[in-house]
């Protein structure tokens, strides 16, 4: 076991891998190469027989400049305390490879090593991270227990004693107890992972305060506002984001199919700024008489439910969504959101917006509260209780105020009302007239306009110079008494699809250009654009030819993992738009290339889409158990599904020394908790990779080795017979079973000698194993013919050989040669 | 029965390690954002168990023996071997450190033992001990005083798997090994003066040698030199006949240590020293040698052969400059026993030429130089190395 060369191999990968993990977090892969670098450069360098290292003043020399170099970094930066060290640890690290290597200074080199990974963990919790840091594990822990081995060749100054004081076969016991530590570790790593109390104080004292925010668990894909006109690449990240399971009622495939996930409703467009926002907050009249319910603040305690389906609601559209973001910007939902539940211990607050139907999380404790719900959605137009005319007028609702009276009246009153929408769309029958005689519970009034909603910027221009034209061009009538506004939306969307095309690549504008009319018009730079663009250029049209649109930004969700789960990631973000095609019934316009952005979903090759679902089922692993795991929720479903000892043990003891009885042992005993089933693949995928490593430690080396030429550069083999390499083979084999038996050759002795050696053993053993040798010697070097008989020969006597091992071996073990 | 210790060591390493987790467990329960923390912090308590786990199970089944030679010569390196047994079935050794232990625990009794003051600490490193095997370590030393060299106990420790904590077992092994004095190499002229002193102690050995005495006659014999033919005998049997010799012997001889404790301690080690090298001479030349130190109440017996040598030997790796004067030899019965042979008196301090007879040669024990030829083994003592580990058995 050459214990000195595996260390250093070891050490220096351990190395590696602390800035690879450094790199992951810091998002920054430079420092990945400057390793490898450096790593390379002093292997070379310490290589031959005249090694070659950084004398020590040197050293203290560059270790002054770093340190020089992060004290001014640190104060340019003092808020980046932790990536600052970070970086420091990473010099530090490189510089001390190229000096004389002593125990002590590798010793703190592993050491700065750890803190740079523990310091990472402070910046960083992406799923990267974490497949980063599940290999830097094992690799570390390998490395700790070959420099215990080390150590014990070498002196204080590294030199090597060449004292190998040995049982037999050290590899392979090494191999399984490194592999049972991994598996131990990680396995231990769980319950205190588990165990250990959350939130006792705040972010505020804890050392995350030096780190800032970490990252690699932002919602990057989605903004609360859409900028046009920036410059540059749109990240296309994978990673999830959030999970949704969509039940629908009546109906069941209104569940399936590709679905809007609406995170930001924006109704007002900055020609300036070519930024489009959400109209401020505020409570007005159109939302009450439009949605049947004002906008504010809720209050929403633990399992309590906000809203209510209005009465006779027929289709609804139930989402369960997990979000595995750290801050939670939006609470997405799908149609029209009617009620919603979270899933929280705690109570927290929501901003309900009715008018444009989003829910906003109002975060004043912590985004965990916000990260699993329940919505209800129902179609958009199709409240019940509700019906509308071309002249923007409604029937007030009713649904509030008929308590009391039966289905069967309902049913009446609702054809009553549908007769009347038809003489009231006839003009038969005005307003007044029509309230005069009416209840008061269906009495109509006219949809007051929305005060929230700014001036229309689009109302002059080439935008409205076009829109007029496509519309001109279909033949949609411009008179707006007689026109649809749906098939006039649906001419700019399709003339959108069929004249533009879509990229994820952003492109400023000219100065003084609208980002908009760049998009449209530009013959240079325009022509072009991503999702953001071709909404902003739908709802633009559509206002200025007077039809009410925004642009709502949010998620396509449309990819289903094997649980029937929508997984929505990162790159599924985007941005389309709705149109009021008649007062209060809004539909969705997706103008971009749908082609386009299946193929940016779809994540390229098959063998890159299988990668991506194998890492997809790591990061899943990761962000549900290490990222976004809440140890309350997963000790009570632990307890409710009876997994975990601490329960067996109490109930035990309940039953048996309380004498309680137990009402709640009915509970389902097959299932097993989130909680657990998460860390269990988090401990298969470690043992997996750790497995992995030792296959590639084992057999790589061997396996590749001969790909790439080396060990076989004796071109005097090339000219050996068949049988002479046989033979040779046989030798081979003679010598790995007497290897496997302790009775190891050492490369200083030749193999006739070995088998002399023999002899100290048994004289039998070492008779034939001479025997073998003699064969193989006359024939490699002596260049003798082989026929079919001394092959013969060479097997018996192998044979022999092993026969007669195993007959040693049943009466004493066998000792390794001196 | 021996008696065992185990017990874990908290270095250095241990308090960084577990001070650095309890930070991290402190930080990672105040962050109310990042659950990393408490994956690494896990990780860390769990390699904090693994270590102690993989350690304590390690040397559950341990077992050691110690193996020391006959004994050993100060100035002189010498080789102790340790074996270690691996009774555990389950679990190999790794990374051990075999290291002789001054006690088993504070509370053990009896006299500590004298090795630390003679040698170098002594044990050595082993790589593995599989599963039910054994191993033999050995180490060299050189002990750099004469003495009794008494053992305790043995202690093998292990930092593995991780370095966090040092776990040790102790066993009490009881054992002692004689450290005879330096021997010097003494110039031959020297050594010949003062072993040769006419008639007194002179001898002949009824054996064939080179000496002057008639021991027979043969037949000659190709080689032979013309010079040891016997003419008269040759003449009368007609067959050609030499002479042959009897062997002469070295003598008989006392060496007297004159020895003054309150003398300075390197001139009595010195004293001894040229006593024993004397006497080791003198026996490989084939005298008889005796050896007294009337001060202190030695006195061993003139005789001869290598049973006496190693008497002799250890007698002086024994011997006590300071022993009381009760046991103390008489003058004037020391000058009877040493009269009717030759003697070689030596002085630790100055010459006093009123304790052996007239004829006795004398030698102060500052003559140490003058007398030897090379005394390389004077130049420092070496530290112990163990260059020569043996295979396991």
């Amino acid at each position: 076991m050459k214990i000195h060369s595996r260390f250093l191999n070891s050490y220096h990968l351990v190395v590696a891998l602390g800035v690879l993990v450094f790199a992951v977090a810091d998002e920054n892969m430079v420092y990945v190469a400057l390793a490898i670098a450096s790593i390379v450069a002093a292997r070379v360098l310490a290589s031959g027989p005249n090694p070659l290292f950084v004398p020590r003043w040197g050293l203290n020399l560059v270790v002054v400049l770093v340190t020089v170099g992060m004290g001014l970094s640190w104060t340019g930066n003092p808020e980046d305390a932790i990536p600052t060290i970070s970086r420091y640890l990473v010099w530090l690290q490189l510089v001390k490879l190229f000096e004389r290597p002593r125990p002590r200074d590798q010793a703190m080199t592993i050491i700065m090593s750890v803190m740079l990974v523990v310091g990472s963990s402070l910046t960083s919790v992406s799923a990267e991270f974490g497949l980063a840091l599940l290999l830097y594990i094992p690799t570390l822990i390998v490395t700790l227990m070959l420099f215990q081995l080390y150590l014990g060749q070498v002196d204080d100054h590294g030199t090597v004693r060449h004292v190998v004081v040995s049982g037999r076969r050290p590899g392979a016991d090494m191999r399984w107890l490194v592999l049972g530590a991994v598996v131990l570790t990680f396995g231990l790593s769980v319950p205190v992972f588990v165990a250990m109390p959350r939130g006792i104080g705040s972010d505020s004292t804890a050392l995350g305060r030096f780190a800032g925010r970490p990252k690699g668990n932002a919602t990057t894909g989605f903004r609360d506002h859409v900028q046009l006109g920036s410059s540059g690449l749109i990240t296309e990240s994978t990673r999830v984001v959030l999970e949704m399971r969509v039940t629908a009622e009546p109906d069941p495939h209104l569940a399936s199919g590709k679905h809007y996930l609406r995170g930001a409703v924006l109704d007002i467009y900055n020609a300036e700024q070519g930024r489009w926002q959400a109209a401020g907050h505020g409570r007005n009249a159109r939302d009450e008489m439009v949605q049947g319910g004002a906008s504010g603040h809720r209050n929403m305690g633990p399992g309590e439910v906000l809203g209510e389906l209005p009465r006779g609601t027929t289709t609804r559209l139930t989402q369960e969504i997990s979000i595995h973001a750290e801050t939670v910007p939006s609470l997405f939902t799908v149609w029209r959101p009617k009620t919603i539940a979270l899933e929280s211990e705690r109570r927290a607050r929501v901003w309900y917006d009715s008018y444009r139907g989003t829910f906003t999380p109002v975060i004043s404790a912590r985004s965990a509260d916000y990260r699993r719900y329940t919505v209800v959605s129902t179609p958009y137009g199709q409240d019940s209780g509700r019906e509308y005319n071309q002249r923007g007028w409604m029937l007030r609702s009713w649904s509030e105020n008929s308590r009391g009276v039966s289905d069967h009246v309902r049913n009446r009153v609702s054809q009553a009302i549908d007769w009347i929408a038809v003489l009231r769309q006839k003009d038969i029958i005005s307003l007044q007239e029509f309230n005069k005689f009416a209840p008061a519970w269906v009495h109509q009034s006219e949809a007051p306009d929305d005060p929230t909603r700014g001036a229309n910027p689009f109302i002059e221009g080439p935008i409205q110079e076009l829109a007029e034209q496509i519309i001109a061009d279909r033949r949609i009538p411009l008179d707006e008494s007689t026109r649809t506004h749906e098939a006039a939306a649906r001419a700019f969307e399709t003339y959108l699809q069929d004249n533009y095309l879509y990229t994820t690549t952003m492109v400023a504008p000219r100065a003084g250009q609208d980002p908009i009319e760049m998009f449209l018009f530009d013959q240079e730079l325009g022509g072009r654009g991503h999702c953001e663009y071709f909404a902003s250029a739908v709802a633009a049209m559509c206002m200025s030819v007077g039809i009410p649109a925004r642009v709502i930004t949010g998620y396509v969700a449309s990819e289903i993992d094997a649980a029937g789960q929508y997984i929505v990631r990162e790159n599924h973000a985007h941005a389309w738009a709705e149109v009021e095609v008649s007062p209060g019934r809004w539909v969705v316009l997706d103008p971009s290339p749908q082609q386009d952005i299946e193929r940016l979903h779809s994540g390229g090759g098959s063998w890159l889409a299988g990668i991506r679902k194998v890492f997809d089922v790591f990061q899943l692993a990761w962000i549900r158990s290490v990222v976004t795991f809440d140890r309350d929720e997963a000790l009570q479903s632990a307890n409710q599904n009876r997994v975990m000892l601490l329960t067996a043990v109490n109930n035990w003891v309940g039953e048996r020394l309380l004498n309680e009885t137990d009402n709640g042992a009915t509970a389902d005993r097959d299932s097993i908790g989130a909680a657990a089933r998460s860390f269990l693949s988090i401990v298969l995928v470690s043992t997996l990779l750790t497995s992995l490593a030792y296959v590639v430690v084992s057999y790589g080396t061997r396996a590749i080795k001969p790909l790439l030429g080396l060990g076989a550069g004796d071109d005097s083999l090339k000219e050996l017979s068949p049988k002479t390499r046989t033979l040779m083979e046989i030798h081979d084999k003679m010598l790995h079973v007497l290897h496997k038996a302790g009775l190891i050759r050492q490369a200083s002795v030749p193999a006739l000698a070995f088998g002399g050696q023999l002899a100290e053993r048994d004289g039998v053993l070492s008779e034939d194993a001479q025997r073998l040798t003699s064969l193989y010697y006359a024939a490699r070097y002596g260049r003798e013919d082989v026929d079919d008989a001394d092959l013969d020969m060479a097997r018996g006597l192998l044979d022999g050989i092993r026969e007669r091992l195993s007959e040693l071996e049943s009466i004493e073990p066998s000792p390794p040669l001196a | 029965m021996t008696k065992v210790r185990r017990r874990y060591h908290f270095g250095l390493p241990s308090v960084l390690y577990l001070g650095a987790t309890l930070l991290v467990g402190i930080g990672a329960s105040n962050a109310a954002t990042n659950n990393l923390l408490f994956l690494v912090f896990g990780l860390a308590v769990g390699a904090l168990v693994v270590s102690g786990l993989i350690s304590g199970t390690m040397m559950m089944g341990i077992r050691v023996k110690r193996v020391l030679p006959d004994a050993a010569s100060a100035g002189r390196p010498t080789s102790v071997a340790y074996e270690i047994t691996n009774k555990n079935k389950l679990m190999p050794l790794f990374g051990l450190r075999v290291e002789e232990a001054v006690r088993v625990g504070r509370r053990s009794k009896g006299a500590r033992p004298t090795w630390p003051t003679m040698m170098s600490p002594a044990g050595g490193p082993v790589l593995h001990v599989g599963r039910g095997e054994t191993v033999r370590v050995r180490c060299v030393v050189t002990p750099h005083r004469r003495g009794c060299a008494t053992f305790d106990a043995l202690r093998v420790s292990s930092g593995f798997p991780f370095g966090i904590l040092r776990k040790s077992v102790t066993f009490s092994m009881r054992d002692s090994l004689d450290v005879y004095p330096r021997l010097l190499r003494l110039r031959r002229e020297i050594a010949s003066s003062l072993l040769s002193q006419g008639t007194y102690g002179a001898t002949t050995v009824d054996e064939k040698g080179s000496g002057d005495e008639f021991y027979g006659l043969r037949e000659y014999q190709a080689g032979d030199s013309l010079r040891r033919i016997a003419w008269k005998s040759t003449a009368r049997t007609g067959n050609v006949v030499v002479r042959e010799h009897t062997r002469e012997s070295g003598g008989r001889i006392w060496i007297m240590l004159n020895i003054d404790p309150r003398d300075d301690s390197r001139e009595i080690e010195s004293a001894i020293s040229i006593g024993a090298s004397l006497a080791v001479d003198a026996l490989q030349i084939g005298s008889e040698v005796g050896l007294i130190a009337p001060a202190q109440g030695l006195v061993c017996p003139i005789n001869s052969g290598s049973k006496h040598r190693l008497a002799l030997l250890s007698a002086l790796a024994r011997l006590d400059p300071s022993a009381g004067p009760e046991r103390a030899v008489d003058g004037a019965e020391a000058g009877r026993m040493v009269s009717r042979a030759a003697c070689v008196v030596i002085h630790s301090g100055d010459l006093d030429p009123s304790v052996a007879p007239a004829h006795a040669r004398h030698v102060v024990a500052a003559d140490a130089p003058r007398l030897a030829v090379d005394d390389r083994e004077d130049q420092g003592l070496e530290p112990a190395t163990n260059e020569h580990a043996e295979a396991p058995r």
